[in-house]
């Protein structure tokens, strides 16, 4: 079930604006939706699209974002597809103890995607970000 | 973002988003607290008014704490949610400086 279906315009404030928009959705949709599991939502969502608008459109106004919401059993599908040539990710993670790794100035939102969802997906300019609701529920005690 | 000098402390209340979108008006804001430091010794960051962040806010966060160190003035952050807390833990950030709810 498709939950939201939009393009977004490609500047960090369009991003804003859509992200606030998707949550007002998601828990009017859900109430019962708990609060660590909007704010991951929120985070991963906002990691998503900044990185369309920033690295994939690069600010251009004539490029947009497209972002799907889907609802498939337990399990809620963000996808975020630009009009960029696809993404370089980082595969840098946070099992370093060194000082200057941990406070690097960039490269730090694909290792939290990686975190924090069940399954991250990329191909070319779509990047496909899978929650697992059965385990978020188990973790952090909800249900949808 | 509000500031507040008090007993040689400055607090900053973020009292919207830690969000890609506010960060440049952040940064600026920044500029001139530096030009100030002689007004304080400490920095708390206030974020008891905020559950938003992406990162690029805590690049922020980051760059703030840097800052505030380069200084020799003490850094921490207050009134975040958990949901803040576990993610700064998550980074390991909080063996750099203090955070509290």
């Amino acid at each position: 079930m498709v939950v939201y279906e939009k393009s977004i315009a490609s500047s960090f404030q369009a991003v804003d604006d859509a992200v606030s928009e998707i949550l007002a959705i998601l828990v009017a949709k859900w109430p019962w939706l708990n609060k660590k599991i909007v704010f991951k939502v929120n985070f991963l969502l906002r990691e998503l699209l900044n990185n369309a608008v920033e690295h994939g459109n690069r600010f251009s106004l004539d490029k947009k974002v497209m972002c799907r919401i889907l609802h498939d059993g337990n399990y809620l599908i963000l996808e975020v597809k630009d009009e960029g040539e696809g993404i370089i990710l980082s595969n840098q993670t946070f099992d370093s103890d060194d000082a200057d790794t941990l406070l690097r100035d960039r490269k730090r939102g694909f290792p939290l995607l990686i975190e924090m969802a069940y399954h991250v997906d990329v191909a070319g300019n779509q990047v496909k970000v899978i929650l697992d609701l059965d385990q978020e529920e188990i973790e952090h005690g909800t249900n949808l | 973002m509000e500031r507040i000098f008090e007993n040689n402390q400055l607090t900053l209340i973020m009292t919207e988003g830690l969000t890609a979108n506010k960060i440049p008006e952040y940064n600026q804001q920044l500029e001139s607290l530096l030009l100030e430091q002689d007004h304080y010794q400490k920095c708390i960051l206030n974020l008891s008014q905020t559950n938003n962040i992406d990162s690029t806010g805590v690049t922020f966060v980051i760059s703030l704490y840097k800052k505030m160190k380069s200084l020799e003035k003490e850094f921490s952050v207050a009134g975040a949610s958990h949901e803040i807390q576990d993610l700064f833990h998550l980074m390991k950030l909080d063996q750099f400086f203090s955070l509290t709810e």
